[in-house]
């Protein structure tokens, strides 16, 4: 470590100095070095601030450990729905082997737990770094120009923007939708800490409008290899099959038991179903929020609020209407099993910059979330899936709920006094 | 299924309302009254006393000209008064423009008197209410869409609250990005135009009912 300090304060005064040949790239040197080694920025002893390491950066990443169970699941579960689906519909045609199976698991006809791990990672990977590449250097030029730290609210935007987009889904696409949603969502509101809408979930909803066949949310397809010309049918790229939320969407009869039939609650608890990545396990989505809640990093009222809305409004639609056949008809808790409104709550909802701050806002921002997640789901023929519009959508009310609460509060006290 | 299509089918109430709050927000995707939200929606207060007002004299004036429109402007619509073959349709715009004048002085004279604060607060823009294009614009939307007189009330109301909805929280949201630190050319006019794009993004949950 110490080589690893030295080093770093040799580099120092190439960029500090004012007048320094480098001093135009201090931000990004300043973000590395903070990167490597917690700044020691504590108040002295004495007086009255409080202030330890615990800094955006030491946040950023107990989000990311959090993630970290949603993200090694979406790893295994890429590549065995992958082989899966192989077997199911191109098992008698010759497997073709990606980049990274190339080099490390060349036979993959006859999947290997290994063989698996490679081709989630062949899938995961190039998202990765897609999403941190165009999303991180975006975040550094911005930095640059305009003379700031760069702040590292980015690190765990660009992890999320891998688990909740399809692990099919074109590098392309996915760069545009990453450019779009850090410039516009967040650059121009002044970057982190003051955007408006959840950057990640921006990328989703460009990706959604803007490419709509490949993100619909009725569909999932089972990430493939791509076919070399004149070896048609080798990949099961273009497998698709309908998402949970679309096989109670499209239910004749009861939608519970058309759900069961295709999936299992254990497969849909455990995470053994196509979809994107967050979505998959609802245990991971557990464990990362015991962790932020344990840590108190993620509010834990918009968790509560969110799923005790969602559970209500299910039950109280499903109760009021009567209906026994559709979506509505699905019971309450099944609705927390499908879709990835328990990844959204958890993790998008309780973005501190994009939710309300007031502590009766959170409640009221939760329950809205679950509110209007039911309602997209079982009113709105055209989407399966509503967590993400539910939360940009109350992202945008998120300061008039602070208003109204803050106005209420005020009233209050003041006719105490 | 079949249940849930009739319940929100095209022409339900529920649909209606939902359709005109969200998916065809007057504002949002239409555009319409694009000026006073502009100007207004830098204050929380009289953005929410703007969309108060809008929302009354939406829902009055709505109903109204569906009146209008039903028993004179439509052609035979004056069969009652004895004229079967008349075609008055060519006056719509007129017709429109005067009705929603009268109602908004109507409007301005009761807030004089039972709310002066809230009078004063909107200064300019209650009046300007009558030359409002979302308000005219409700109206033509309900001749053209042919609503009948439950739907003229239901959309009326529902426009007007979407309105006042994307006023409140843009008002909401520029006062939050008072502090935010945007780039120059962007401050004011610039940011307030891209955040309405997302927040209408944001308002296209509902699409498709």
């Amino acid at each position: 470590m110490q080589f690893l300090r030295n080093l770093i304060e040799k580099q120092r005064k190439l960029y500090h100095a004012k007048d320094s040949k480098l001093h135009k790239l201090w931000p990004l040197f300043d973000a590395f070095e903070t990167f490597l080694f917690a700044p020691d920025h504590r108040a002295p002893k004495s007086g009255v601030h409080v202030r330890d390491y615990v800094d955006l950066k030491r946040v950023m990443n107990t989000v990311i450990i959090a993630m970290l169970p949603c993200l090694l699941w979406a790893i295994w579960n890429t590549g065995a729905q992958h082989f899966a689906a192989w077997h199911k519909v191109a098992a008698d045609k010759e497997y073709v082997t990606g980049w990274l199976q190339a080099m490390f698991a060349p036979n993959a006809a006859a999947p290997t737990a290994f063989d698996t791990v490679i081709f989630g990672l062949q899938r995961m990977l190039p998202i990765l770094i897609v999403s941190y590449g165009v999303g991180l250097g975006i975040e550094m030029l911005f930095s640059v120009i305009r003379k700031e730290e760069v702040s590292e609210g980015y690190l765990v935007s660009g992890m999320l923007i891998a688990l909740i987009v399809p692990a099919s889904i074109p590098l392309w696409q996915l760069a545009i939708g990453v450019a779009c949603a850090v410039v516009l969502g967040k650059e121009v509101f002044g970057g982190t800490g003051m955007n408006i809408f959840n950057p990640a979930m921006l990328v989703r909803a460009f990706l959604f409008f803007g490419f709509a066949a490949q993100m619909s949310g009725d569909a999932v397809w089972v990430a493939g290899n791509q076919a070399p010309a004149g070896v048609p049918g080798s990949l099961v790229d273009g497998y698709s099959g309908a998402t949970a939320l679309a096989v109670v969407k499209q239910a004749a009869g009861g939608a519970s038991e058309a759900l069961t039939s295709v999936y299992s609650h254990a497969d849909l608890f455990f995470g053994n179903i196509p979809g994107s990545a967050g979505e998959m396990s609802k245990l991971a989505v557990l464990l990362g929020a015991f962790w932020l809640v344990f840590t108190g990093v993620g509010s834990w009222r918009v968790m509560l609020s969110g799923v005790l809305g969602l559970l209500a409004s299910a039950f109280l639609i499903k109760t009021l209407t009567g209906i026994e056949t559709g979506p509505i008809s699905l019971a309450p808790y099944e609705q927390l099993l499908c879709g990835g409104f328990l990844f959204g709550v958890v993790f998008m909802a309780t973005d501190p910059v994009s939710s309300p701050e007031t502590n009766l806002g959170k409640y009221i921002y939760g329950a809205l979330i679950g509110l209007v997640t039911i309602l997209v789901r079982t009113i709105n023929p055209a989407y399966p899936e509503g967590t993400m519009l539910a939360i940009l959508l109350l992202n945008a009310f998120a300061p008039g709920i602070d208003h109204f609460v803050v106005a209420a509060n005020q009233k209050r006290r003041m006719a105490r006094a | 299924m079949a249940a849930m299509l009739c319940l929100f089918s095209d022409e339900s109430l529920p649909s209606v309302f939902l359709r005109s709050v969200f998916v065809e927000n007057i504002l949002l995707s239409f555009f319409l009254g694009m000026c006073s939200y502009l100007a207004v929606s830098k204050r929380v207060d009289s953005a929410i006393g703007l969309g108060i007002a809008v929302v009354f004299v939406q829902a009055l004036t709505v109903p109204m000209n569906w009146a209008l429109q039903t028993y004179v402007l439509n052609e035979g619509a004056l069969g009652w008064a004895g004229i079967p073959d008349s075609d008055l349709s060519y006056l719509q715009f007129l017709t429109f423009i005067a009705s929603i004048a009268a109602v908004v002085q109507v409007v301005e004279m009761a807030v004089d008197k039972f709310s002066p604060k809230l009078y004063a607060a909107l200064g300019i823009f209650l009046p300007l209410i009558a030359v409002n294009c979302a308000i005219l614009g409700g109206s033509l939307f309900m001749a053209e869409r042919k609503y009948d007189f439950a739907q003229s009330v239901t959309y009326g109301f529902g426009s007007g609250l979407g309105w006042a909805l994307a006023i409140v929280s843009m008002a909401t949201i520029r006062w939050r990005m008072r502090t935010a630190n945007i780039p120059g050319p962007l401050r004011g006019l610039g940011i307030t135009f891209i955040t309405t794009g997302l927040v209408a993004m944001a308002f296209m949950t509902f699409s498709g009912i």
